[in-house]
């Protein structure tokens, strides 16, 4: 059989950073194919080449044996290569068969496809829909359906296009286990109808269920496409990092043991959030790193938006200090004395247009309120402790934020936190985009924060940071918490405990 | 809600239309709320400013009073609904239908242009306005308030600078006649305009025969349609009420010229807004931009048109207007267009665009218009009237503020 | 002055409104023999830069309050109509009585009551944007509508003239030489100035403007901060009602204020702050607020139809809003450098 998309040498490059190098990827019709990977894998960039929103610097795509090169999505739908992304992109306000239908009318008599019979529309959706097994009213608004419906419609309505390839980016980060089912009953029947589905997931269970193959990309490079049947998930784990995991290594040398006695600061029973995190039961004591180690879309970042206030648990108790807190924003869990270095940078964290010591005194401001002001003098000399303290180089105070490099903003971002002074330390990936040196600063920092007792929460992808700077580690996997391990575990430890839970 | 996922059952029911349901009425009722919730209330202001007024309000010479004082607003309600929907806003428009007032008068009676030329003059002109301020917001990303704030500035002086601070008039006979003429009865009867009355009676039996041939239509293609006790329910009284009003309007002096031409313009939108496909892309440019270009729309030409017409149909209104007045003024189309806005939004327009009907916006120009008629006849100060006005259009905009946010 | 110097000058963010308005002035000067002249007469200080500060205070304050909306990346297009029913308030509460000696009301009540309202009238709107989530074009045309009506009812419906002496005093009377509304406008913009830059107001307010979620994430309470500027913004209005009031010696519910939420707006923009929100500059505000005053002035003196006068400011915030529109640069940019395969 030959594949219905194929794809062979694959390269992008943006001005002279390689962002894609050799890829290939083949596609067979009537198969549920998994592409995965890590940060910086390439798996957007390739979706991006693939969907016509970037041409490829290099290589050859063939759909049906036929050269393509796709200038924009609009053609690339065209061609027969829909894609349904995680944020559906349909017209809530729109009815579900004009969503299915939008743009391409059946025609009809009169001003030839201009005038449109709903009666016809209606009923050509409601067919589309059997297809996929789904009975709702088409009528109806798609804004009156959950999310999980409108992605089944955004799937008829590629199927309506011919598609002949289907991409589906990350489709069940806001589902239910029940959606997820029901999604993949979906699956199975365009499966069978004969579709070729591509599908990006960081999900290791919902692979293992669904797919037939897979193909990891690491770095921008292509690792290898194996039968899933091949390619058990310490091996997936392996590929995606490109490091063999042996069965139990040296221990590495443990941070030094904390304080003992103190209770716990933090405490979380139970605590989650529907489709985001199954319940979850957490400790925090003062001096204690605890490191949240996992794969990419395991659950770190939610649940430290549950304890920051960001975002509200519906079910679970959270405790600080023994005391029972709710927050309903991020300034209730600040008068708490927690403090948080957020994952995106540029859209949670940096006030562009303010200066550098604008940005570092926001925070300690905030909490002080109102009157109680930092001068001018006041912020330029709190700045000028965190610029030596953390080495940002910035040329001069008062520059816009803006204007520093990724790594010096993140620094800043840091700095911005530690003036707070806070108990309770929360860092989301601080050493993104920052330079070998100043990594080492930042990690020797949380060393040296927590032994003057501030207990810190660290989240990082580079598993060897979260295993050398951590007293103790918690693992996720899946929007789930599968278990702990002592600091002092090695990286294969934890890779082990995330591919365990499969095993069974 | 009744969707179900048929769970794996394999079988592919391409072109076996399912048996079509009819829902129980309370289940439909509550679906469609919104929708008839306006209409309904309509009907109640009206019933109780008529027993408040003691029966002046649906006299006829009221009635036809009632529709002509609000004819320029609803056929401007039409335009603004399809910017609104497009994610826009149009705040110039009254000064627009001033400005057109005071051409068309400087036009007919200062240099003697026949009227049709001058009105058709007076329509590309809007269009033009139309244009210039829909090329800004479309094509630079010019926020629309900003635009239309400084287009209301412009046309309010050039029209005091056309009229040199004058009123203008009076019109040629035949250019009155747009608005404060009634059509010819054939039967040259006093007392009933027999013409008129007719003209209602088959207005409600078309309504009911497409009503009907809408409702087989469905049921062949297997779409889910209304109870039928409703839809029997509904279709007698519309019926009734279209033949009320012309048999009312028909006591006095018949239907007036420009109800004729507001009812072409609500049909013809109406229909473009539901049944032709750049109507319905109006509301995905609305809905989500971004969907809408993914599917092909062109996004920034579509938000242009809907100026365009914006712009003929503050035209038509200030031509209506200048009509009726017999003069062109310079105060002319003050503060339309907050009456226009909220007539749209009244009618269940979303301010962030993509929900709105025409019928909704003309029957939300028509809520505040028989306020303002009845608050008139109890002899409610203009004060009240306009302190009313602003917390229905609140109540308006609150109920689609929380149905987003639920 | 030296080049470099020069040079620097020219990129602080106030060189542009304060170029205008120099240029304004000088015009002005140019065709109006006398226009620079000041004399002391009655006790006080007469010209026609003495004339025009006692006609922009109202317009300084409306704009002063619309700065801090906008910055918040909103609107307040209600503002001629909190101005109306201030005016109507005080004008009630001092009440018409013809022999000039007697009020209803101490000039402090009714001061007091009309800015008591006008606040009510800004925390009605900063309720609506940072309560109930209302875009602030929406929230703020509510009262614009209903606005009116609500100074009419005040006012029974009727132009209520005001004959009482004292009260005359904040809109026409003279301090110390200079007109007394200028030392309200003067004193506001003081207050407002040293809580921008002696209190944390000033910080927050621009992190709320540039990203707010950013603003929310380190513990800036947002949405008391809307709502703040929203109330100030309507207490600003109020005041310019009083004195316009006080000024024309009535209050007339439907014409007082008209069109000055445009003229602020304008004014806010030529001072240099962004409609998008973020950075905000008062001492621009004002600058900008004088430019259009100066305007006006010329306008009027030079014998220009005042229709002209509307045309004019709205050429002068289409070009503005033109030259902020990144697009619109874009496509100059890309006509007057003959692109080498620019794709757009």
């Amino acid at each position: 059989m030959e594949p219905v998309l194929e794809l062979t040498g694959i390269a992008k490059r943006f001005g002279t950073i390689p962002v894609l190098d050799d890829v290939r990827l083949r596609l067979y019709p009537g198969e549920v194919h998994a592409l995965m990977g890590q940060n910086g894998a390439g798996k957007s960039t390739l979706i991006k080449v693939l969907t016509g929103v970037f041409a490829a610097s290099a290589g050859e795509m063939r759909l049906e044996g036929r050269a393509i090169a796709p200038a924009s999505p609009l053609e690339a739908q065209h061609l027969g290569i829909s894609t349904v992304y995680q944020e559906v992109n349909l017209c809530p306000n729109l009815s579900v068969a004009e969503n299915v239908f939008a743009g391409r009318y059946p025609r009809h008599g009169l001003l030839q496809g201009r005038r449109i019979a709903w009666s016809e529309v209606n009923e050509q959706a409601r067919a589309l829909l059997a297809r996929i097994g789904l009975d709702i009213d088409v009528t109806r608004l798609l804004s009156s359906y959950p999310v999980a419906v409108q992605q089944m419609v955004a799937i008829a309505r590629a199927l309506g296009v011919q598609a002949k390839v289907l991409i589906l980016d990350e489709p069940t980060s806001s589902l239910d286990d029940d959606e997820v089912r029901k999604l993949f009953e979906v699956l199975r029947r365009l499966r069978e109808q004969g579709l070729a589905i591509l599908f990006v997931t960081h999900f290791l269970n919902q692979v293992y269920e669904i797919s037939d193959r897979i193909t990891v990309l690491r770095n921008g490079g292509w690792v290898g496409e194996w039968p899933v049947a091949q390619l058990p998930a310490p091996a997936l784990i392996s590929a995606m990092l490109g490091r063999e995991l042996a069965a139990r290594s040296e221990r590495s040398a443990a941070p030094e043991a904390l304080a003992s006695g103190a209770g716990p600061l933090l405490e979380a029973q139970g605590l989650g959030q529907a489709a985001q995190l199954q319940p979850v039961d957490m400790q925090l004591r003062p001096g204690e790193v605890v490191g949240l180690a996992g794969l990419l879309g395991a659950g770190r970042t939610e649940l430290a938006r549950l304890l920051f206030g960001l975002e509200s648990p519906d079910r679970g108790l959270l405790r600080i200090a023994g005391k029972a807190v709710s927050f309903s924003s991020p300034a209730d869990a600040i008068a708490q004395g927690l403090a948080m270095c957020p994952e995106e940078r540029k859209t949670d964290g940096v006030v562009a247009d303010l200066s550098v010591r604008e940005n570092i005194a926001l925070a300690l401001q905030a909490r002080l309120g109102t009157r109680r002001f930092l001068s001018p003098a006041d912020q330029a000399a709190l700045a000028d402790r965190f610029i030596a303290a953390l080495d940002i180089r910035a040329a001069d105070a008062d520059m816009p934020m803006g204007l520093l490099s990724g790594g010096n903003q993140q620094k800043a971002l840091i700095a911005r936190w530690l003036a707070t002074e806070p108990r309770l330390l929360i860092l989301d990936e601080p050493t993104r985009g920052v330079d070998v040196a100043a990594k080492q600063e930042i990690m020797d920092q949380v060393l040296k924060l927590a032994a003057g007792g501030m207990a810190v929460l660290f989240i990082s992808s580079e598993m060897s940071e979260v295993v050398r700077v951590s007293h103790r580690i918690v693992v996720l996997r899946d929007r789930r918490k599968v278990g702990e391990l002592p600091g002092g575990s090695s990286e294969d430890d934890v890779y082990a405990m995330i591919a365990a839970e499969h095993e069974a | 809600m009744d969707d179900k996922l048929n769970a794996g059952d394999g079988a592919a029911t391409v072109g076996q239309a399912a048996p079509p349901r009819s829902k129980s009425t309370v289940d439909f009722l509550k679906h469609n709320f919104r929708e008839y919730g306006m209409l309904i209330c309509l009907v109640a202001i009206m019933a109780f400013f008529q027993g408040m007024t003691g029966g002046t309000l649906m006299q006829p010479l009221n009635l036809t009073n009632l529709v002509l004082q609000n004819s320029y607003i609803v056929i401007m309600a039409l335009g603004m609904l399809l910017v609104i929907v497009a994610g826009h806003i149009d705040l110039s428009v009254g000064s627009v239908c001033g400005f057109i007032g005071a051409l068309a008068a400087v036009l007919m009676v200062n240099y003697d242009w026949p009227v049709i030329p001058a009105a058709i003059a007076c329509l590309a002109c809007g269009a033009l306005i139309g244009a210039i301020q829909g090329w800004f917001v479309a094509y630079f990303a010019i926020p629309s308030f900003i635009v239309t704030l400084a287009g209301m500035l412009v046309f309010k002086g050039l029209a005091l600078a056309l009229l040199q601070g004058q009123s203008v008039g009076p019109f040629p006979e035949s250019f009155q006649r747009l608005s404060s003429g009634f059509i010819p009865d054939v039967f040259g009867t006093d007392g009933l305009r027999v013409t008129s009355l007719l003209l209602g009676v088959a207005a409600a039996a078309a309504l009911a025969v497409a009503g009907l041939r809408s409702r087989l239509r469905h049921k062949q293609h297997g779409i889910e349609t209304e109870p039928p006790g409703f839809f029997i329910a509904k279709t007698t009284v519309f019926a009734a009420l279209l033949v009320g009003f012309a048999w009312l309007l028909a006591s006095y002096r018949g239907l007036p010229n420009v109800l004729i031409v507001m009812a072409l313009l609500i049909m013809l939108f109406d229909f473009v807004t539901r049944r032709t496909t750049i109507g319905r892309r109006i509301y995905a440019l609305g809905g989500n931009a971004k969907a809408a270009r993914l599917s092909g729309i062109k996004t920034e030409r579509l938000a242009f048109l809907t100026f365009v017409n914006m712009g003929v149909l503050a035209a038509l209104a200030g031509l209506v207007f200048a009509a009726r007045l017999n003069t062109a003024t310079p105060k002319a189309g003050l503060g339309f267009e907050l009456d226009v806005i909220a007539a749209v939004f009244i009618g269940g327009a979303s301010a962030s665009g993509g929900v709105g009907k025409v019928l909704g916006a003309v029957i939300g120009a028509f809520v505040m218009g028989v306020m303002n008629n009845g608050m008139s006849i109890l002899g409610i100060g203009i004060d009240y009237q306009q302190v009313i006005k602003g917390l229905v259009l609140l109540a308006a905009v609150f109920i689609d503020v929380y149905n987003k946010n639920k | 002055m030296k080049p470099e110097l020069f040079a620097r000058a020219m990129k602080h963010r106030l060189a542009w409104p304060v170029v205008t308005l120099l240029i304004l002035l000088a015009v002005n000067a140019a065709f109006n023999p006398g226009f620079l002249r000041l004399e002391w007469r009655d006790g006080h200080l007469y010209g026609s830069l003495v004339d025009i500060l006692n006609r922009a205070a109202p317009l300084v304050l409306v704009t002063l309050g619309m700065t801090v909306v906008i910055a918040t990346r909103g609107i307040d297009i209600s503002v001629g109509a909190v101005v109306a029913i201030a005016g109507a308030m005080a004008a009630f509460l001092i009440g018409g009585a013809v022999d000039g000696a007697t009020t209803r009301f101490p000039v402090w009540v009714a001061v007091a009551g009309a800015l008591a309202l006008a606040l009510a009238c800004g925390l009605w709107n900063g309720a609506l944007v940072a309560g109930v989530g209302m875009q602030p074009i929406i929230a703020t045309l509510i009262l614009m509508v209903a606005g009116r009506g609500i100074a009419q009812l005040i006012t029974n419906g009727q132009i209520i003239t005001v004959y009482y002496k004292p009260f005359f005093f904040l809109g026409g009377g003279y301090l110390l030489g200079l007109p007394f509304s200028v030392f309200i406008a003067a004193a506001v913009f003081l207050a407002m100035y040293l809580a921008a830059t002696r209190t944390a107001l000033g910080l927050f307010i621009q992190a709320v403007g540039i990203n707010p979620a950013a603003a929310r994430m380190a513990g800036v309470r947002a949405r008391r901060l809307v709502m703040g500027a929203y109330a100030v913004c309507g207490l600003c209005a109020g005041l310019a009602g009083i004195i316009i009031c006080s000024n024309v010696k009535s209050a007339d519910g439907n014409n007082a204020g008209q069109l000055l939420e445009l003229d602020a707006i304008l004014a806010v923009t030529l001072g240099g702050t962004l409609l998008t929100g973020g950075r905000f500059s008062l001492v621009g505000s004002v600058i900008g607020a004088l430019i259009i005053q100066t305007l006006t002035y010329a306008i009027y003196s030079l014998g220009v139809p005042p229709e002209i006068n509307l045309v004019v400011k709205a050429v002068v915030v289409f070009a503005v809003m033109l030259m902020q529109s990144a697009e619109f640069r874009a496509t100059v940019r890309s006509l007057v450098l003959r692109p080498a395969g620019v794709r757009s």
